[in-house]
This record gives structure tokens, sequence and C-alpha cells, in this order.
């Protein structure tokens, strides 16, 4: 099974320092927008991680949906308990 | 095994291929127990992120975030998370290797580097508490620790894992043979600083940005 290279985990090192520095640029600079730009950001900082030093890219299929499915419920929970507790505002006793 | 060895003992090299399936069932079987606990972790966290969104800006009283997060020194713990996932990786490529002594250096850096995060963690509960942020204070004070204490367990708890690792790796019981169990380490910190990814954006980074 092929799995990523010291380069790989140095390059992945640098991308997830740079999107860091990002989000902090858009908060430091008050770029407007800049609370909507952090989602996209965040959603490719976990990414680059799962796949290139948890090493996903070259895990087997099962692996990959193993954690999708597990990303997938978070997902679905995060978004539910957003909905739920939102609601829980609206509708009083 | 020699061919004369096999010829004698045929029995014997059955034997031995039989075990060593019998070693890749249960290495596969450890495997795929490690990505559900993964997967697993990411609801954990999601449900616990997902609370602190739904509940952030609801406070009847303060004190409130953008007056007590230290976003300078929650931005230094993050890079020294970020810096210990690329020397854990590092770790595993050298113990890969067979390079012990490297694979021994960048364990030793990724402890140092998340005892500095969960040292700088402690710090701010300090200061946060002497301001008056209590997790019984208000929704942010609750759901602030809740999300963070939880997650500064599991570094916690990836940071004795570690010092095992290194002792091990001492005793010289860690070897290129081994080096499975130090990748299982390597996917649990990942995963740790993984989810700080987005728990920093989220919390510290998003009550101040417009």
């Amino acid at each position: 099974m092929r799995r990523s290279t010291t380069t790989g985990y140095l390059v992945t090192g640098v991308v997830t320092f740079a999107i860091a520095a990002i989000e902090l640029s858009l908060v430091y600079l008050g770029v407007p927008g800049g609370k909507a730009a952090l989602i996209p950001l965040m959603a490719v900082d976990f990414a680059v991680a799962a796949l290139f030093y948890q090493g996903l890219w070259h895990e087997r299929p099962m692996y990959k949906v193993i954690m999708a499915i597990g990303i997938f419920f978070g997902v679905f929970t995060f978004a539910g308990l957003v909905v739920m507790l939102s609601l829980g505002r609206i509708v009083r006793p | 095994m020699s061919a004369e060895a096999v010829t004698t003992h045929p029995h014997a090299h059955h034997a031995d291929v039989r075990r060593h399936l019998r070693e890749e069932e249960a290495r596969k079987g450890v495997r795929v127990g490690v990505w559900i606990f993964l997967a697993s972790e990411c609801i954990l966290f999601a449900a616990l992120i997902g609370t602190y969104v739904a509940l952030a800006g609801r406070n009847v009283t303060g004190p409130y975030p953008r007056q007590v997060l230290d976003v300078p020194m929650a931005a230094v713990a993050t890079f020294l998370l970020l810096a210990s996932s690329l020397t854990m990786a590092l770790a595993i490529a050298s113990g890969r290797e067979g390079r012990m002594g490297r694979s021994q250096l960048f364990l030793g850096l990724t402890l140092a580097l998340g005892a500095g995060f969960l040292g700088i963690q402690g710090h701010e509960y300090l200061t946060l508490v002497r301001q008056g942020v209590l997790l019984n204070g208000n929704l942010f004070g609750a759901t602030f620790y809740a999300l963070t204490g939880i997650h500064g367990t599991h570094v916690l708890i990836g940071l004795l894992w570690l010092a095992g690792a290194l002792v091990n790796s001492w005793r010289g019981r860690l070897n290129r043979r081994t080096a499975e169990a130090l990748e299982f380490l390597g996917l649990y910190w990942h995963l740790v600083d993984m989810v700080w990814m987005v728990i920093f954006p989220v919390v510290y980074l998003m009550a101040f940005a417009r």
C-alpha cells in the first residue's frame, strides 16, 4: 500500500500553516465576509489533514468509507443540533 | 525457512503460513476498529461544536467572548498543535524506514509541542476564571469549557500515549516491524489536531470576524 512520503508530510504541514495564517489574516484585517470565508477554509484544512496526514488518500476504500460515514453523521448531528436548539427558541411551552 | 527445512518439515511451513495469515487478519481487524473509533470521535466533536454554535450569542449575562478571548495566545497554541502533527507524521515516516533514532526525536518533539499547547490552554483557563468565565456562569462559559475541555482531555490522553511510545522506543520495543502501533497513535493525534482546526476558527475567530 502506498503511503505519504516525508516530502508529502512537509507540504501538508506548510499548507495547514498557510490556511491557519489566512484565517487569522481575515480576522485581523477585518475583511468583509471573513466570517463566511472561514467555513470553507476550515473544511479544506480538515480535508488536507485527513487525506495526507492520516493518509486517507492512500488508504483502502473501506477506511475512506468509514471516515466518510463518521463525517456525514457528524455534519448531520451538527445541523440537527443547530436546528433543534433554534426551534427551542421559537416554541415556548 | 530453508528449502531443506521445508522438505523435511512441510507441516512447520504450513503452520508458519497459517500463523502469518492469522496475524494479518488480527492486524486488519485492529485497523478497522481504529478507523471506526476515529469516525465516532468525529460525531462526538460535531455534537459539541454544534451545541457551541447553536448557543453562541444567546448569553443573557456576560462575560462575552469578545471581551475575554485572547486570540493571539490561542493562535500560538494552534501553531504548536499544527507543528506537532507534522512532527508526528515525520516520526511515523522515520519508524517505517527503520530510523528509530529519528523517530524518537520527532516523538519527543511532538510530546513537547503538545504539552506546550496544553500549557497555554491551562493558562488561558486560569485567566478566564479570574475574569469570571465559569462553567456554570453563562451559556458561553458552559459551552466553551465543555468543548475545549473535552478536546484538551483528548490531547492529554494523546500525550500519555506518546510518552508510553517514547519509553517503549528507548527500551528497544519499537522497531520497523512494530511501527504499525505508532501509526495508530498518529491517526489519533492527527484527528485531535484536525478537530482543533475547526474549534479554533469557530470559537476564537468567528467572535471577531466580520
